[in-house]
């Protein structure tokens, strides 16, 4: 199929399956003019789960599901290369398809220590300290954490209308200074995949022969080899960064051969 | 294709500036069109300040995995949440890049009324030590304009959207036109004497300065908001209007006029020139739904897309007139980000406070501690200052995880024991960097195909430095006030990005070889294009950003309608 059918079906679907056209929607009915063009799809989104990723195609109303599992590792001119298996739901033809990394969102490990954890100092204040042992006043709570963050949680506005108790942990704008502290480490949050599709699978998916962008998140639970190979790619993809390529493409390779048994 | 429609005015963005830009130049007689990329909000369904945690599936905790899988970026932020991640973009259809070891949060909202409908509402005017922060202390650049220039458009600002706050006549945080206070709590008093008696005259607790109603305003008149009813989580949407926000203010004001034609859905690309005489003659965009590529044409082209997105679409704005970007001829487009570093602060407990009266109240607001570093001093290891926000206050539930027992005996215990707490957060000023910048990734793209910001953006020492200080003197007034079981803070830094203060990128100058705007927010290469919202900030300040924007923006339209009646846009 060429290009230009893709796009003109991918139109149609979403034409249909838009109830309205809203630009300049409400005020002013007169809508900006057309320039002719049809933007067609250049986004997906999956989850990484061991190493397979899986997500949604929409197109419109419609969604299909597809899975890619990663199965090779190299490096081609100094820039990481992924290969893999992707397949659309109910199709029984795997396609091949390779991948390089367009970018990275990182993310810093542990941005909002919540009240249960041991990060700042206790500092003992001169009345405290005078009056070590002494008797507080009430019921005071076991746990100075919890104490320490009752201020924090309470005061500051959202959390303290009557009728709507708060979710613990919960952040506000007067509070969020204390929360942002960040252990700041190399974590790539989500990697954005450019992937190189077949043109049987371009028409199906109703994409150009443009690379695909398939942005990857982790599972968050229960998913150390995603974790691992988000990791080792994360490293390959900061070139100049990494002193043990090799090595590290190894590790890579190792990991995701696991996807293929 | 349709007859091509020019504005007098193209407007990109429709939050706190891009409200105003509406408002001011249609009530000045301008047709204007209002691009937003997101879609227009119903308060009924979208807003949820008066919905109960047993009304929502996670009881407010919200889906994480979902919210993992689609916003993880913007998970982050604390209103982003199951009460209100409608109002927070997905991270996978709108992404940006940053290295691996140097994460960038960007919260993003795209819908009308863009983060206006969100955000904490604390409203703070810049003085002369933030306008003039170079001359002061040496580093930098100073604002072109000072405070004196744009007193009476804060003035305005103020007097329209309804400011509560105290008068203090501080040098570092002048007035604003205040509506009356909102009260503090008791252990908030308590820290104030406290901190009145350390013997620092410039450190001083004063109640937090915010754009909510404490009481009516505009009555009789079609700008009339009604007075807060005090339900306490404006993060969530106000559907009575009592805060500022521009689908709740400016823009319906704008819609009056009849002048203004609002287009939700318009994901704009960049701006498109005019080969002839370099000027901006209108944007080219995604419509989101269709799909389709479309442009709108106008005289005067004003970027109030956010700090972070008006900048990318000016760099993706190449031409053969304007390669590296429009407005870009002096290499400064996207250098110079900042945001505000947090990190540092110190929380405790008030156990002198009587913890069986529940004295909470739904107050929407905190304390706000003015910055007392280096105004008639110097301090040793930093330049600049910092504020504290925070507050003292009763739990309602929350402290049950720290009470044992069971059953009846420890219900009737959290009933009934509501122990105080008190906590301050520093907010610090962030110094300008020309490596702290952002440029196009072009190898990846958003939903639309339009390419992503890179963003490249680190705390340095003078902020580290600002973090530890933070944590010491927090911890000093906790002390004085009795406070016990203090826990002080003294860093990490926060995460660039995530206290949503991201100024710069665009910013304003007297030489254009070092700016990219002029004194008014105009191009200097472009006459007829302005950025009026937060790229344009010369430094960080210490005070939150949004009030500034807005009475830029005022003042930009003055002069946009004055050079528009003079023949020269």
């Amino acid at each position: 199929m060429t290009n230009r059918k893709a796009i003109l079906l991918v139109t149609l679907a979403i034409l249909v399956s838009s109830p309205v056209s809203v630009a300049g929607q409400g005020l002013n009915k007169k809508s900006p003019a057309a320039s002719g063009r049809i933007e067609p799809l250049r986004v997906i989104g999956g989850e990484l789960d061991g190493g397979t990723v899986t997500g949604q195609v929409k197109q419109g109303s419609r969604a299909t599901t597809f899975s890619l599992t990663l199965t090779k590792a190299e490096m081609v001119s100094g820039k990481l290369r992924l290969s893999g298996d992707f397949a659309l739901h109910g199709a029984s033809i795997k396609h091949q398809v390779t991948a390089t990394v367009g970018g990275v969102m990182s993310n810093a490990s542990n941005p909002w220590p919540n009240a249960r954890q041991e990060r700042e100092s206790v500092r003992k204040s001169k009345q405290e300290e005078a009056k070590a042992g002494e008797q507080q006043q009430g019921r005071a709570p076991k746990s100075p954490e919890a104490a320490a963050q009752l201020g924090q949680l309470a005061q500051s506005t959202q959390d303290s209308a009557r009728k709507t108790p708060p979710a613990p942990g919960e952040k506000t704008e007067q509070t969020q200074s204390l929360y942002a502290q960040s252990e700041i480490s190399s974590a790539c949050g989500v990697l954005f995949l450019r992937l190189t599709l077949p043109r049987r699978l371009q028409g199906r998916i109703g994409t150009t022969s443009e690379p695909l962008q398939l942005g990857v998140v982790l599972k968050p639970f229960d998913n150390q080899r995603g974790e691992d190979i988000v990791k080792q790619i994360c490293q390959l993809n900061q070139v100049s960064k990494t002193t043990n390529q090799s090595a590290n493409l190894d590790q890579l390779n190792r990991l995701l051969a696991r996807s293929k048994q | 294709m349709a007859k091509q429609e020019t504005y007098d005015a193209v407007i990109i963005g429709s939050g706190a500036t891009g409200g105003w830009a509406a408002k001011e130049l249609t009530q000045k007689g301008f047709k204007v069109a209002v691009l937003e990329a997101g879609r227009k909000l119903d308060p009924m369904k979208d807003y949820t300040e008066h919905t109960w945690p047993y009304e929502l599936k996670f009881r407010g905790f919200g889906n994480r995995a979902d919210m993992e899988r689609a916003q993880p970026i913007q998970s982050k932020c604390y209103a982003c949440n199951e009460y209100g991640r409608q109002f927070f973009v997905n991270d996978l259809e709108n992404p940006f890049t940053t290295p691996p070891d140097k994460p960038f949060y960007w919260i993003r909202s795209r819908h009308v009324g863009g983060r206006s409908v969100p955000w904490g509402r604390q409203t703070y005017r810049l003085s002369n030590y933030d306008f003039k922060a170079a001359s002061h202390d040496g580093y930098g650049d100073d604002w072109p304009i000072n405070y004196e220039e744009l007193a009476p458009y804060y003035d305005k600002v103020e007097e329209f959207i309804g400011i509560s706050g105290s008068y203090e006549n501080l040098p570092q945080l002048p007035d604003s036109k205040f509506l009356p206070p909102m009260n503090l709590t008791c252990g908030e008093i308590v820290l104030k004497n406290a901190v009145d008696k350390l013997g620092d005259s410039h450190r001083r607790v004063i109640i937090g300065r915010c754009a909510i109603l404490t009481k009516s305003i505009h009555q009789g008149t079609p700008d009339a908001r009604v007075a807060c009813h005090w339900c306490g989580h404006c993060d969530r949407g106000c559907t009575t209007r009592s805060y500022f926000s521009s689908p709740a203010s400016t823009l319906p004001a704008a819609a009056r006029t009849g002048k203004m034609t609002l287009v939700p859905h318009a994901v704009v690309s960049h701006v498109i020139v005019d080969k002839q005489n370099g000027k901006a003659k209108g944007v080219h965009y995604v419509d989101a739904l269709t799909r389709n590529h479309r442009e709108v044409f106008g005289k005067v082209v004003m970027l109030c897309a956010g700090t972070l997105e008006s900048t990318r679409i000016m760099l993706n704005s190449t031409s053969s007139t304007y390669p590296n970007g429009i407005a870009n001829s002096s290499g400064v487009l996207g250098h110079y980000l900042m945001d505000h570093v947090g990190g540092g602060g110190a929380s405790g407990s008030l156990p002198m406070l009587d913890a069986r009266r529940l004295e909470q109240d739904g107050r929407a607001n905190g304390i706000y501690i003015p910055r007392f570093r280096n105004l008639t001093t110097k301090h040793g290891r930093f330049i600049r200052g910092y504020g504290f926000q925070g507050g003292a206050g009763q739990p309602l539930w929350d402290h049950a995880k720290g009470i044992s027992g069971f059953g009846s005996e420890l219900k009737k215990a959290v009933r009934e024991y509501h122990p105080w707490g008190i906590g301050l957060g520093g907010f610090g000023e962030c110094l300008a960097r020309s490596e702290n910048h952002v440029r196009l990734n072009k190898e990846v793209v958003d939903a639309w195909g339009i390419p992503v910001l890179h963003i490249e953006a680190v705390f340095g020492d003078n902020e580290r430095a600002m973090v530890r200080d933070m944590g010491e003197t927090a911890g000093e007034m906790l002390d004085a006030a009795g406070a016990k079981d203090i826990r002080v803070s003294y860093g990490p830094t926060s995460t660039p990005g995530i206290l949503i203060h991201e100024v710069g990128t665009a910013r304003m100058g007297n030489d254009r070889k070092k700016s990219v705007l002029n004194k008014f927010n105009q191009a200097h290469d472009v006459r007829n294009l302005f950025v009026t919202d937060g790229a344009c900030y010369v430094s960080s300040g210490n005070q939150n950003p949004t009030l500034t924007m807005m009475a830029l923006t005022v003042r930009a339209c003055d002069y946009i309608a004055e050079e528009f009646r003079g023949g020269r846009l």
